[in-house]
């Protein structure tokens, strides 16, 4: 008799076993869960079919050979080279990261034991008031998505941050705020 | 020259391992892009946006641990962006899940560009929070863990879209499934 309807797909399964098998499916499911596992796919149709189903989807999604167009290159690094000058005469006036600028009159070795040591120096001394850290470096608890507008900003214009944005970089969750604004802006 | 090296020497200004970085990483970023918009262009755009914005932020990049987090960070918020600005004019989701749904070719029998394009169109059918999820999984091969430092969620959030989107595929694929099984199990009755 051929199946009259969809009902028999439902996933049916409890949730535990379900996060089983994606877990196992991704690589994250420990060695000494999985005997658990095949044994219950030995026995639900439902969950040996969102198996095939996921391998099915990686087989074809692996089908497509994406390549980046190759003039894609040049525009990216004349992109770049505008926004160095621009960000140069930038720099220039807000006299910030002067750091960067100056790397180019300094040998290597020099330059980066200077780096080192103001980045150093910067752990030490308090946040500069002109940034806005009032709030404590590391925060977790962010959860704002600030989907910056960029309607106004044409996408081959180069992107001039206004303002510090902050990246607070931990193993677990990024955290970024920024503003961005033409660069007629400035 | 290892993944660390090459961010290290680019925080201490070393413009060649930026450009190393940029080689190292674009592909990868590109195709995130591409499936994220379906578009090659504005991926392009997005993905050189993307590094413009790692090169001018190169000094707020504190540890390198999760510079790949940091880097699809940006880039998914840039395409999340290009997202809603085009998104005024194209209404995607009945459209496509439409043209999934009334497929005529059973899975197992598709060609390999019909398998390409029933990737695509089930990608552009998910709101982007899915469709970000499912590819930071299935294309770029991220853990759980980094898929929640790009997004921006957390661990739970995570699963339960990504379990949501495939839950989503098996009905999908369900359809043409069932009329196999069906057939098989048919071809199981009559042998007997
Ligand atoms: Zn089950």
């Amino acid at each position: 008799m051929p199946h009259s309807s969809d009902s028999s797909l439902e996933h049916s399964c409890p949730a535990e076993t379900s996060e089983t098998l994606h877990q196992y499916l991704d690589g994250e499911l420990p060695v000494s869960e999985q005997p658990g596992l095949f044994e219950h796919l030995a026995s639900c149709d439902p969950c040996r079919q969102m198996m095939d189903a996921v391998m099915v989807f990686r087989r074809m999604s692996r089908q497509e050979y994406i390549a980046l167009p190759p003039a894609t290159d040049d525009a990216f690094f004349k992109r770049l080279a505008e926004q160095k000058q621009m960000s140069e005469r930038i720099d220039r006036l807000s006299d910030r990261a002067p750091l960067w600028n100056a790397r180019r009159s300094v040998s290597l070795r020099s330059a980066l034991a200077l780096a080192v040591g103001v980045f150093t120096l910067g752990l030490l001394l308090p946040m500069p008031s002109r940034t806005n850290y009032t709030q404590p470096l590391i925060q977790l608890t962010s959860e704002k998505v600030d989907f910056t507008d960029f309607d106004s900003v044409a996408i081959k214009t180069p992107i001039f941050l206004t303002e510090n944005p902050i990246y607070i970089f931990l193993d677990g969750p990024t955290i970024e705020a920024s503003r961005v604004s033409e660069a007629d802006d400035f | 020259m290892k993944d660390y090296t090459l961010i290290e020497a680019f925080q201490q200004g070393d413009e060649f391992a930026f450009v190393g970085i940029y080689n190292r990483y674009k592909g990868g970023v590109y195709a995130f892009c591409l499936k994220m918009l379906r578009d090659s262009d504005q991926a392009q755009d997005v993905m050189q946006d993307t590094f413009l914005r790692v090169y001018e932020n190169r000094a707020r990049l504190l540890k390198t641990a999760s510079f790949k987090s940091w880097l699809y960070t940006i880039a998914r918020n840039q395409c999340l962006n290009t997202l809603r600005r085009s998104s005024r004019h194209v209404g995607l989701d009945e459209h496509t899940e439409r043209i999934l749904v009334t497929s005529e070719t059973p899975i197992s029998a598709m060609e390999k560009s019909e398998q390409i394009r029933f990737v695509s169109q089930f990608l552009e059918s998910l709101n982007p929070e899915y469709r970000e999820v499912l590819i930071l999984r299935e294309y770029q091969n991220f853990s759980y863990e980094e898929i929640a430092a790009v997004t921006r969620s957390t661990l739970s959030a995570v699963k339960s879209r990504l379990f949501k989107a495939r839950r989503k595929l098996v009905s999908l694929m369900g359809q043409s499934w069932n009329q196999e099984y069906a057939a098989r199990e048919q071809q199981k009755l009559t042998g007997n």
